[in-house]
């Protein structure tokens, strides 16, 4: 177990270099001299020059990297181009904001996700599992921001029962965490369903059921124990997508997470920060990633994850 | 004597067992209702889009998509209108109809475009190993650690907003995908003894790669593929959505929705329908994609 967590994290490092190394590009890629670009076209010379000596843009370009680099590790990302205020600054009280959503997000699609799996499998065939996997299936295919802007016309403009905005009270956390955790939900449910399935059709379920073991606790101490394992993957791989999927999610909601940062500064041009925060979700991502390999290695001690 | 010769060997084979199994194919598919109503719904979506590319260019019912009418601005569904006008007047039916096809056409395009370099890169990858495969897969691993949007995102902050710059950014996301899937199924197929038999009589790798490891991975790449143009479809509306994606005043779906959203309080109709339009063929491209798998693959049928 050890070694394997030892390997799984020396296997990290030439990603996370090369996570570095395509975000430190993205300001070099972009057509146009960055700090043209930053300052804006008509800005004078003096301007262009004194960013271009800010952001050491007239380095060769691996002191440049290396800089990035060295920087990033101490979680300096530089200074905002729109306000001289440091980037980690703006990212980390908006971090914890993406972190609470994707949090609450994956609370909802586990809740819901298991609760429809388990209805599904537990009836195979009747009304209620077909009728709850086609509600699935939609939730699968349901563009998450549309859905979001469908909840503010409905339970926020026309019923008044929540904020359409903002983050924060009760009453504003509902419609984004629906929002962002129904297509988790639909992949969960769909998991656990057929998970379910597989182990209901195992022969140490009949063996229970021969010996007259209700159905309920079948279902719930015998077979279910076995057939999350893999929904456990599935559940850490959504907390990751959430990740991403909340960019879109804070956008419809207006709310002041990592998400709309990225796209705020994207529009604006302010490439540290538009690197700083795409960064911090890249690794925050592989973050969890590693916790759910170790977490399935360690649920599940048959897999040889070679 | 009992020497066989190579070409024997290798033609005395059984009936082509693909040729079997494509008919079993047809049968099982045929079996399943919901992939059949996904294949019409998008047969049906494709033609529409055809027709919406043709009136969209040269104009056969008359209607520009991008004809404002300030003195119908916001109104909601009529006869005239079907699905209501938007802030600025435009029939947005005509602008569903008229986008259709950059909606389809991103989303087959980004699913093309990823396949044909993620295919190979898992080909080469499963086929040879070794520190190919670690380097591949490596790479693969960088893309895949920018969840969900977050890659299209940084390629189009980069290239700009644009039709074919938001197809090229969401395929180089879609690549390690294909490349990891790939990957996978050639290792299995390539374990297969009758592969090893083939080797032995001295078959070269592009042979064997290309008439015994292609065909048999090609259920795992066509199920994957119609999946992927799901995602490929929502991830386009997405940026789109963004401002970062195809740029207004063309119909796209997604650009369509960020219009609408000012307007939420006085015309809910302008963001529904595109909206609605979305899942439709989402929902058709997941059902016949579930389909397709279950008649590819019988050891998941239950």
């Amino acid at each position: 177990m050890t070694t394997f967590i030892i390997r799984r994290l020396l296997q990290l490092i030439p990603v996370l270099l090369g996570v570095t190394v395509l975000v430190f590009s993205l300001m070099h890629l972009t057509p146009g001299n960055p700090a043209v670009i930053m300052a804006g076209e008509s800005a004078p010379e003096a301007t262009v020059r004194a960013i271009e000596a800010r952001l050491g843009l007239n380095d060769p370009l691996h002191i440049q990297y290396f800089n990035f680099l060295s920087n990033a590790l101490q979680l300096d990302f530089g200074v905002s181009i729109r306000d001289n205020i440091p980037v980690f600054d703006h990212i980390r009280p908006r971090f914890f904001i993406t972190m609470e959503l994707a949090i609450y997000g994956t609370i909802f699609a586990v809740v819901f996700g298991l609760l429809v799996g388990i209805v599904s499998a537990a009836r195979q065939y009747s009304f209620s599992d077909v009728a709850l996997m086609v509600v699935a299936l939609f939730g699968l295919s349901m563009p998450n921001f549309w859905l979001g802007l469908m909840l503010i016309q409905w339970f926020a403009i026309e019923l008044r029962w929540f904020a359409p905005t903002g983050w924060g009270d009760p009453n504003q956390i509902a419609l984004p965490v629906i929002a962002l955790g129904t297509a988790g939900a639909a992949i969960i449910a769909r998991m656990t369903r057929s998970s379910m399935l597989d182990v209901l059709s195992q022969d140490y379920i009949r063996t229970a059921r021969a010996k007259g073991v209700k159905e309920r606790i079948v279902i719930f101490r015998h077979a279910l124990k076995n057939a999350l394992i893999p929904v456990v993957t599935v559940i850490g791989l959504q907390f990751g997508y959430f990740l991403g999927g909340s960019i879109l999610t804070e956008s419809v909601f207006a709310i002041n997470g990592l998400g709309r940062l990225i796209i705020d500064s994207i529009l604006q041009r302010d490439f540290p920060v538009v690197q700083g925060a795409i960064l911090v979700i890249s690794v925050s991502f592989v973050i969890v990633n590693l916790v759910v390999d170790i977490s399935y290695r360690f649920l599940n001690k048959r897999v040889d994850l070679n | 004597m009992a020497v066989v010769s190579k070409e024997s060997v290798l033609e005395t084979k059984p009936v082509n067992p693909r040729v079997k199994s494509m008919k079993d194919f047809y049968k099982r598919l045929k079996k399943n209702k919901s992939a059949l109503v996904g294949f019409y719904v998008l047969l049906f979506f494709f033609f529409v889009s055809i027709f919406g590319a043709i009136d969209a260019n040269y104009g056969i019912t008359g209607v520009s998509s991008n004809a404002t009418n300030l003195t119908a601005k916001l109104q909601g569904p009529s006869a005239e209108y079907w699905f209501g006008t938007d802030h600025l007047g435009r029939d947005i039916f005509i602008r569903i109809l008229h986008g259709m096809y950059i909606t389809l056409g991103v989303g087959f395009a980004a699913t093309f475009l990823a396949g044909l370099v993620g295919v190979p890169l898992g080909i080469i990858s499963g086929y040879f190993g070794g520190w190919v495969d670690t380097v591949i897969m490596r790479l693969m691993d960088i893309l895949l650690a920018f969840p969900g949007i977050l890659l299209a995102l940084a390629i189009v902050s980069v290239l700009g907003g644009s039709t074919i710059n938001v197809t090229i950014a969401i395929a180089i996301g879609a690549v390690p995908q294909f490349a990891r899937i790939v990957r996978g199924s050639t290792l299995t197929t390539k374990k297969l003894e009758y592969v090893d038999a083939i080797r032995a009589l001295g078959a070269k790798n592009g042979k064997i790669i290309f008439q015994h490891i292609l065909p048999n991975i090609m259920s795992p790449i066509i199920v994957n593929t119609t999946l992927f143009i799901a995602t490929a479809i929502l991830s386009a509306a997405g940026l789109s959505f963004l401002g970062l994606g195809v740029q207004p005043p063309t119909p796209e779906w997604g650009a369509m929705l960020n219009d609408g959203r000012n307007y939420m309080y006085q015309a809910s109709h302008i963001t529904f329908f595109p909206g609605m339009m979305i899942v439709i063929i989402v929902l058709a491209f997941n059902l016949f994609g579930d389909g397709l798998r279950d008649a590819l693959d019988p050891k998941m049928k239950k």
